[in-house]
């Protein structure tokens, strides 16, 4: 029996080395389209009509196609493996009345066109759906390692970060004792995160250790902000953002973290009224850190640029690297003359919180990225209390750890803690 | 049509944002938020929008874009 020929649609076979897998899981799978994927075998059901047929089918591929012919029914106490079939060209299923056949194809086309009472159809690939990708969840906490945050004594102790996404989730059992202030810019929406998203962002930015001590969040006494400004389903309007970010900076925040953004074009100037914002942010004390966006898709040469509200000159761009330190596929690149990546930081396979059940999930974007930059930013601030927002920033820069990639993808480089 | 708006007044006017926005709303804007930093959101008709883009004043007028993260199942966010 030929073997089939079959797609790949998860990485779950290869999951003893995640980071492995994951990688060839993005560039072998997540670039493609679905209709790019392999569909069919290469082997061929015939479903047989009717008993009749069916003697004939067995006459016919035996005498007229010389095909070697296995019958389910010689399985009597084990269910048919193909393992078993090493000798055999054709499977029938007896009692299914349907035969799988793996002969050439010249002698498929004869079957099937020299033959009553069968119907040919090519054997089909059977995926996991796309909507439910495989999950690895190994957890591992590599961001916080390679930025030296385990490394470093301050933790962010007393400093206000405002996290603007899709709310929190106030049952998260990591996060009992912790100050947070809440507000929610979606109408109709309580802060309450259920989406994810939001969760994820503040436990990189804010958040400590899981049920098993393993530390995910890098400013782990920081005083948490949570502003929804994106609706349970991952979307908002710009102007419930420009609300979170004055809600942010009237409270005395001395950090916004911002993993949202809309796509930018080549050429694309940015956006005045979110450059207004951010200055506004500054002038009481603050830094505005935004996600460079997941637009790229490096593997397959495309290269886009910085996306908004992270392309103004006031807000932070943060790209993302993944555990080798190499830049992530999708993440974005300065293109545009304003537009330019600041620096970067861990965003691939980060683990972090997520509302219940799930309690905690390894994702990957520069949604990830930025948070790890807001934290490394309140350390900072505790470090340097009586610094100016422009003096924080520059010192962020000066600590980053140059790597040899170009810096329109990484700007000043991977962000180390103080 | 009613278009959400994003209105940025130009540099030199953050002074007057009280009478910007008060001619504002005479040219038809429906106010909805009005920031210091001299940003006013509202809602207008289309059709009016290049009134607005008229006066010194202002210095852009842009669509209320909805901004997008990932579906919660997504491995990239």
């Amino acid at each position: 029996m030929k073997k089939p020929i079959l797609g790949k649609q998860t990485f779950l076979t290869e999951n003893t080395e995640p980071l492995t897998s994951f990688q060839r899981f993005e560039k072998e799978i997540y670039q493609e389209r679905a209709d790019e994927k392999p569909r069919y075998t290469g082997r061929f059901l015939v479903i047989l009509k009717d008993v009749l047929s069916f003697q004939m089918a067995n006459d016919i591929f035996r005498s007229n196609l010389g095909l070697r012919v296995a019958h389910s029914k010689d399985f009597q106490f084990i269910p048919p493996n193909e393992d078993q079939l090493e000798d055999a060209d054709v499977l029938i299923y007896d009692d299914l009345g349907v035969a799988l056949v793996s002969g050439e194809e010249d002698q498929i086309r004869k079957l099937a066109s020299n033959t009553e009472g069968l119907i040919v159809t090519p054997e089909r690939i059977v995926y996991v759906p796309n909507d439910i990708p495989a999950k690895i969840e190994i957890p591992s906490t590599w961001g916080l390692e390679v930025t030296g945050v385990l490394d470093s004594s301050y933790t962010g102790k007393g400093i206000k970060v405002a996290v603007l996404d899709t709310g929190f989730d106030f049952n998260h059992p990591d996060f009992s004792g912790r100050s947070i202030t809440c507000n929610s810019f979606v109408p109709n929406e309580a802060v309450q995160d259920l989406h994810g998203h939001g969760t994820h962002c503040i436990g990189t930015a804010c958040g400590n250790t899981d049920l098993n001590m393993l530390r995910y969040g890098v400013a782990k006494d920081s005083l948490i902000y949570a502003g929804k400004v994106l609706n349970n389903q991952g979307s908002g309007a710009q102007s419930w953002i420009l609300s979170g970010m004055t809600w942010a900076a009237n409270n005395g925040c001395k950090v916004i973290s911002m993993s949202l953004g809309s796509r930018v074009a080549p050429d694309q100037e940015f956006d005045p009224a979110y450059e207004r914002a951010a200055q506004y942010a500054i002038t009481k004390g603050c830094v505005v850190v935004a996600a460079a966006g997941n637009e790229s898709r490096r593997s397959g040469n495309e290269f886009n640029p910085v996306g908004s509200p992270a392309n103004c000159p006031s807000v932070m761009a943060v790209a993302a690297l993944d555990s080798d330190l190499e830049v992530a596929d999708f993440s974005n690149r300065s293109i545009n003359a304003d537009g330019k990546v600041d620096i970067a930081a861990p965003g691939v396979l980060i683990y972090s919180s997520w509302p219940a059940p799930m309690r905690y999930r390894t994702i990957s974007g520069t949604s990830m990225a930025a948070p790890h930059v807001a934290g490394i930013l309140a350390l900072l601030w505790e470090k340097y209390p009586e610094s100016s927002p422009e003096e924080i920033w520059q010192e962020l820069e000066n600590l980053a750890r140059t790597l040899p990639l170009e810096s329109v993808d990484i700007g000043a480089g991977l962000s180390i803690a103080p | 049509m009613k278009k959400n708006i994003v209105i940025t007044i130009s540099e030199n006017h953050l002074d007057k944002l009280r009478s910007v926005s008060e001619m504002l709303r005479h040219e038809g804007l429906e106010i909805n938020q009005v920031f210091e930093f001299g940003v006013i959101t509202g809602s207008i008709d289309e059709s009016d929008m290049g009134r607005l883009k008229a006066h010194e004043e202002v210095l852009a007028v842009v669509e209320d874009k909805e901004v997008d993260i990932g579906p919660p199942d997504a491995e990239i966010q």
